[in-house]
């Protein structure tokens, strides 16, 4: 049998054509070339800042950043590591939660990501396994933002009005100068201690604030490893100089101090008549002095916390940071640690936050603001000591911040909160407890 | 008329009037799968756009609000619960414990039905994450409670429960906004489109015309009166027609349930509205009698994020019952189909067989003979 059947060559061309549009469709420059998620505690002001380093990254890689964020960071990771789906990237506001992932087994190392950048060599965390069996030292996060502590804030004009035109050199004028503010029924003290699902924070700072300043670093790195005592000696020390400070303001201001925020607190320094005067807070309290006066600012100042001490304590800093860290070493991930830890992101970082970001890595020290322009160059001079209860084990630190909130509405309870700590520091095993302490700050470049 | 070709051998050809039928009754059959076809296609896409709205979609958008009430009712029992209760055999409540109860099977019911894919399923566990912290807290405040010397930092840990609460729901607001703009597609997708009718209609109405054309031809041409297999063939015709317009009716149901959970958010929001602007007054006053002096500005933070309702929203509870029971009924029924889909392919064979017989016997009347 003869077929006498043509092939059909224009429905051959119109199949063919759909085909080769259907190929070409699913490789348009639309099409992602991966995936990475990210977990942090920016939301906000500071999310917004961010997400201009994320679409910095996207473009450059074409890489799509899936951003989550919350301020229960530390819960919601813990959350998505039970179920086997942590995000890619999590950026830890504690460090502790670092030492902690280490030891289980759950972060990637980045050493070949961070190794090639040396003007990051300053940002590199580096642990080891503290638990059996125990590792070698490797890079596993990257300080992608720092923010330095040890600073107390004042709105300069109110203060001359008082009397005082010169910032307190030492601790001893620091309490006569409050209570010269407190002497007229003023509030000295902006204090704002909610801030959960951690409250108390604030008033932790202070404390190890004043440990470093009054005691020194070897008393500080030895209390943050875990081998001082909280009832005796420096740590106690410095909850009474606490207490003698905020002593010098009725019992009610301390209480109000539980039920405000410390953002709150803070622009309590903006507000007329000012709500406090002083305002012992870290570098990033800038972004709400700035949301309290948004045509610029206002001319708030700050001076560097005194020793409280015989000893010069001066070029201590204490310092917190937030870190990056990576679950699932995919390829996007890769890139981004790569990328978050670069000039170009902390460039882009810097600028959309107003100049309001801060890095352990070099920086122009041009800035429009010259109280911005003074936090940065402190970074770069003098020690560095990271914070204190970020370097703590979570039982001990969460212990920590409630033991502050109980100092701070019955300061007679002091001793047997020491007491508690101690019994908290005894079940904590030395695994939890980290080596970090204080650095040499990374110089300038220019 | 038979001819011969050129060497002399008779030839057999076909006539011109059963040429005409073959054709015919090829153009009907092909008329009639490609109806099949075209009624199945959009029958199903529109009952499986349906079924995914009412057996996803709804249910996960009403387990959110669930869910949402769950908490406002456990947070106010708690502060209700905790600024009432003994030193002893205080604490926050077995209401509370009820609704966080509730709150966690209606999360696994979102959780279960989540339309918003892996989005979706992110926020769930973020809330359920949350959710752990905020208990950790009113833990924490019930402890503090039971001591009346630091019963200042109870009421602070409840503050605190209360803001993260405000995150939690915000989450779920989020969430719940991810599951209606999945309903929001399901309902303006192709298969409901307004013209997307026309893909099953037009065959239908050219089937019709072939076969109405097709009865006065034959009835002509043989002088019968009527054909009556093709007079059925029509009849089922107009059945298809009947049976797939109910795809018409469930993406009109889908627009319904649309409605209706808008309805269902408005009589939410008032009740949402009570229970928080009681959970904030308490507890504003309890943060007053702890700190009645210094603490003006937070009280005063505190009631006005939430102030009392305007009409009293105590009846809320009952509309948004019926709105949502309402909503359930639509959505049953956009996604019954009525096993439409198995009866449209046998009246399609149907049809088919009834085009075959009306054919038959003029065909073999025809079979040879000459026009």
């Amino acid at each position: 049998m003869r077929h006498r059947g043509r092939p059909s060559w224009p429905a051959l061309a119109l199949v063919t054509v759909l085909l080769a549009g259907a190929g070409l469709s699913g490789c348009s420059g639309d099409e992602p070339a991966g995936e990475v998620t990210i977990l942090a505690s920016w939301t906000g002001a500071e999310r917004a800042a961010f997400d201009a380093v994320l679409r910095g990254f996207e473009a450059e890689t074409g890489i799509h950043v899936d951003y989550q964020g919350h301020r229960d960071v530390s819960q919601v990771l813990q959350a998505g590591i039970e179920r086997g789906r942590p995000p890619d990237i999590a950026v830890l506001p504690r460090l502790n939660d670092l030492q902690r992932y280490v030891n289980e087994g759950q972060l990637q190392p980045l050493d070949e990501i961070v190794d090639g950048d040396a003007g990051a060599a300053a940002q590199v965390i580096r642990l080891a396994r503290k638990t059996e069996p125990a590792g070698e030292q490797r890079a596993y996060a990257v300080a992608v933002a720092t923010h330095l502590k040890s600073l107390f804030w004042y709105e300069p004009g109110e203060l001359a009005a008082l009397g005082y035109r010169q910032p307190p050199t030492t601790w001893a004028e620091l309490v006569t100068r409050s209570r010269g503010v407190a002497a007229g029924g003023r509030v000295p003290w902006c204090l704002g201690m909610s801030s959960p699902p951690v409250s108390g924070w604030p008033g932790t700072d202070w404390i190890e604030d004043i440990l470093l300043h009054q005691s020194g670093q070897a008393s500080y790195e030895q209390w943050t490893r875990g081998e001082l005592p909280w009832r005796t000696g420096p740590v106690r020390d410095a909850w009474t100089t606490w207490g003698d400070l905020l002593g010098v303001s009725s019992a009610g201001t301390a209480r109000a101090g539980l039920f405000t925020t410390w953002a709150d607190a803070g622009s309590g320094l903006l507000t007329a008549p000012p709500g406090c005067y002083l305002d012992h807070q870290a570098s990033f309290v800038l972004r709400t002095y700035r949301d309290a006066m948004p045509d610029g600012g206002g001319p708030v100042d700050f001076f560097p916390t005194p020793p409280v001490g015989p000893s010069d304590t001066s070029s201590l800093q204490e310092v917190s940071d937030d870190i990056a860290a990576m679950f699932r070493a995919t390829t996007p991930a890769r890139e981004l640690m790569a990328y978050l830890a670069s000039e170009p992101a902390q460039r882009i970082w810097r600028e959309s936050s107003d100049e309001l970001f801060f890095s352990r890595r070099a920086q122009s020290g041009d800035y429009a603001d010259p109280v911005v322009g003074r936090v940065a160059s402190r970074l770069r001079t003098g020690t560095l000591c990271r914070d204190g209860s970020d370097l703590l084990p979570t039982a001990m630190a969460t212990a920590f911040e409630r033991a502050v909130l109980v100092y701070l509405q019955d300061p007679g309870r002091l001793d047997a909160l020491l007491a508690e700590l101690d019994a908290v520091h005894s079940s904590v095993p030395p695994a939890e407890y980290m080596d970090l302490g204080c650095e040499p700050a990374a110089p300038p470049t220019n | 008329m038979t001819v011969a070709d050129p060497g002399g051998r008779p030839s057999r050809q076909v006539s011109t009037t059963r040429r005409t039928l073959l054709r015919l009754r090829a153009a009907l059959l092909a008329a009639t799968a490609v109806a099949l076809v075209a009624c199945l296609a959009v029958f199903l896409g529109v009952a499986r756009t349906a079924d995914a709205a009412a057996d996803r979609s709804v249910p996960a958008i009403l387990a959110v609000y669930d869910a949402q009430h769950a908490l406002r009712s456990a947070h106010a029992a708690a502060v209700r619960n905790l600024a009432d209760g003994g030193l002893v055999l205080g604490g926050p409540g077995v209401d509370y414990q009820r609704q966080i109860a509730g709150a966690g099977q209606y999360l696994t019911l979102v959780a279960e039905n989540n339309a918003a894919g892996d989005d979706g399923t992110r926020d769930i566990q973020t809330v359920e994450a949350l959710l752990v912290t905020y208990t950790g807290l009113i833990e924490q405040a019930d402890a503090r409670y039971r001591d009346a010397s630091l019963r200042a930092l109870g009421v602070a840990a409840l503050r605190d429960a209360a803001s993260l609460m405000d995150d939690i729901l915000g989450l779920l607001d989020e969430l719940l906004a991810k599951q209606v703009s999945v309903l929001d597609e399901q309902r303006d997708n192709g298969w409901t489109h307004r013209l997307t009718p026309a893909v099953w209609l037009l065959p239908l109405v050219v089937l019709g015309a072939l076969l109405v054309p097709t009865q006065i031809y034959l009835s002509r041409r043989f002088r019968r009166a009527l054909n009556l297999p093709l007079l059925l063939a029509t009849a089922a015709t107009v059945g298809m027609v009947a049976l797939t317009s109910l795809s018409l009716r469930s993406a009109a149901d889908l627009d319904q349930i649309r409605r209706d959970v808008a309805a269902v958010n408005e009589s939410r929001q008032g009740q949402f509205h009570q229970v928080r602007h009681e959970a904030a007054d308490g507890l504003a006053d309890e943060v007053q009698k702890q700190c009645p002096e210094a603490c003006a500005r937070t009280v005063a933070g505190l009631r006005a994020s939430a102030p009392p309702p305007s009409p009293p929203a105590s009846a809320a509870s009952t509309p948004a019952r019926g709105a949502e029971t309402e909503t359930l009924t639509h959505a049953a029924r956009a996604a019954d189909s009525n096993s439409v889909e198995f009866v449209l392919p046998l009246l399609a064979f149907g049809i088919g067989v009834l085009i075959l017989a009306g054919f038959q016997p003029r065909l073999a009347e025809y079979g040879y003979r000459s026009t």
